[in-house]
């Protein structure tokens, strides 16, 4: 049987159990049926702000993973690079990673106001510490040789050396900071839009709540779920792929 | 199979959980041990804080009753704890309420508490004098499906102005009240509608001014309720008696403070102090009580009227304009009991 039957399968039966355990149990407003969860599905994409609020949250997690790269990145080169900061710095971000981005909250609503800025300032510093790290540890793990081919070769000691031979050097483990930031990301925005105001899942989650309008709420967390999903499928896991093919590893993972 | 049994222990615990229901502990003559009460930390909740602060719930059940009070931040989560059966008796207001019990049907309306209560503020800045200057403009409601947000609007299909993000129409967005003000302070939005004491308070922290006062906010000219007193199906099949009680309590409040009201600021001060950790002026909390109605009536039709806005705003999704019949979740009998027996 294939993977793509089996998973078929198992869903269907989901589906059943589902609508079974409804039925049977009578769980009623409490937890919604398929059919009134399909139902929201599509009262939220012709009347109501599904479609909107799911564009608006992409956007702001895009722009903030943006950032996170970015900065994440290049903190992880400075820390590999520069002992001084790493011992100083370095330690700093291991302390920061342990703290859930959502307490930054309460500081972000007072620095920036109860707007977009807050809930960008969160997801981004949700995935930022994961990227510094797994970018330091990825540069760290660079064999020295290659550093020192490449300066023979005339890189030099510093932006090209970077962008030409650390960050592809480097690759396997960014690539794993990425999916995990992402994910971080996914988590530090949801949580940041259900207190935050603005358009987005987030907040028509909150509106679900107040309404107690609980197929909207369910057809939400389904909705975090297969855009979580989709994205590392065809975005990650097809890049990790690719440079694993790169890189001769292919073969390796079974 | 192993497996399955094992998936079917799980989806039964599931279920269970989902059914599952609080069963009242009895004391031995027969009346339940302890109450739980439900309240908002605001001033429009001035009479459930009188009967808490004057005994009056403990004269009407004993001393042996213990009362538990949670004080939410907003009737949908007060509605959300009444639905699953996590509170007793509740003070909330009537849209939130009318919400979940067309969900959850396991919860009545037996007392009203007051009318009115809410104005339509304005920022300074905003350039806005009337209703029909509100388009265009961003205007902030407490939550979605709240009775401000009804209100609000009743007064713009009043006015003619429609709701929505297009051109020409208001802007609605949520700010809890307590951030209404520094959302006036920020310039992030225009007016909102909010319930006493934050009208007050914006008027008297000088960004805001009133545009339209408590006594022309629909429906019915600011006699609508606001703060009504629920009671959960169990309780009141199990403990009617309790329920009349806490019937009366209501209705001694609302006398006492139709009586003294000068002394009753001083009560509902430490019952806000005990809530929210601060009280409130008493100035402001003596002119949001002068911008409300202590009643214990309630007009169904109007909550109907009320209800039917929420079934447009698509708030209620599965129950019909033409079907609506709330004449089953308000059960005023107790009411006109407690009255009689007076």
């Amino acid at each position: 049987m294939s993977t793509a039957l089996r998973r078929t399968i198992f869903l269907v039966l989901l589906l059943i159990a589902w609508e079974a355990g409804f039925r049977i149990f009578g769980w009623g407003w409490k937890f919604p049926s398929v059919t009134q969860t399909l139902q929201a599905f599509y009262d939220g994409y012709v009347h109501g702000e599904l479609l909107q609020a799911t564009i608006a949250s992409m956007i702001r997690l895009i722009v903030s993973f943006v950032i996170s790269t970015v900065v994440g990145t290049t903190l992880g080169f400075l820390f590999a690079r520069y002992r001084l900061l790493d011992d100083t710095i370095g330690f700093v971000v291991v302390a920061l990673q342990t703290i859930p981005s959502i307490a930054w909250l309460p500081f972000a609503i007072i620095w920036f106001g109860l707007n977009e800025t807050s809930v960008i300032f969160i997801t981004a510093l949700g995935a930022t510490w994961t990227m510094a790290l797994s970018s330091r540890t990825g540069i760290k793990n660079i064999p020295p040789i290659y550093l020192r081919a490449a300066q023979t070769m005339g890189t030099g000691n510093g932006f090209k050396l970077f962008i030409q031979v650390m960050i592809p050097a480097a690759f396997p483990y960014l690539i794993n900071g990425l999916r995990t930031g992402w994910a971080f990301a996914w988590r530090a925005l949801v949580a940041g839009e259900l207190i935050a105001k603005g358009v987005g899942l987030g907040q028509l989650l909150q509106d679900g709540r107040n309404l107690g309008d609980t197929p909207l709420m369910l057809c939400i967390v389904i909705m975090i779920a297969v855009l979580g999903t989709l994205s590392d499928h065809f975005c990650f896991k097809r890049l990790e792929d690719k440079v694993l093919e790169r890189y001769g590893l292919a073969g390796s993972k079974s | 199979m192993r497996r399955m049994a094992w998936m079917l222990t799980m989806l039964l615990i599931a279920s269970w959980m989902m059914t599952a229901c609080g069963e009242i502990a009895v004391g031995p003559n027969g009346k339940a041990k302890k109450v739980r009460l439900g309240v908002f930390k605001n001033v429009t909740h001035a009479a459930a804080y009188i009967a808490l602060e004057n005994g009056y719930f403990k004269q009407a059940w004993g001393d042996d009753v213990e009362i538990e009070v949670t004080a939410f931040d907003n009737g949908s989560d007060l509605s959300i704890a009444m639905a699953t059966g996590d509170i007793d008796i509740g003070f909330v207001g009537p849209g939130p309420a009318t919400t979940f019990y067309l969900k959850s049907k396991n919860y009545r309306v037996v007392s009203g508490s007051n009318n009115g209560g809410a104005v339509l503020v304005a920022s300074n800045g905003s350039n806005v004098n009337s209703v029909k200057d509100l388009a265009d403009k961003t205007v902030a409601i407490p939550s979605k499906g709240n009775t401000n947000d009804i209100s609000l609007r009743m007064l713009l299909q009043q006015a003619g102005v429609p709701v929505g993000k297009s051109e020409g129409s208001a802007h609605l967005i949520v700010r809890s009240p307590s951030d209404t003000l520094i959302s006036f302070r920020q310039k992030e939005i225009d007016a909102a509608l909010v319930p006493e004491p934050w009208g007050t308070q914006i008027e008297k922290a000088g960004v805001g001014h009133i545009v339209v006062d408590w006594d022309q906010i629909p429906p019915n000219h600011g006699d609508y309720p606001t703060v009504i007193m629920v009671a959960s199906d169990q309780f009141l099949k199990g403990q009617r008696d309790m329920v009349k009680g806490a019937v009366r309590a209501n209705l001694e409040a609302i006398a006492f403070m139709k009586e003294q009201p000068d002394k009753s600021y001083e009560l509902i001060n430490n019952e806000l102090k005990k809530f929210s950790g601060k009280g409130l002026d008493k100035a402001l909390i003596k002119a949001s009580i002068s911008r409300l109605k202590l009643t214990p009536d309630i007009d169904v039709k109007v909550m109907e009227e009320m209800t039917r806005v929420s079934i447009d705003a698509r708030y209620i999704k599965d129950v019909r304009k033409e079907d609506l019949d709330l004449s089953q979740f308000v059960d005023l009998s107790l009411l006109e009991e407690v009255k009689q027996g007076k």
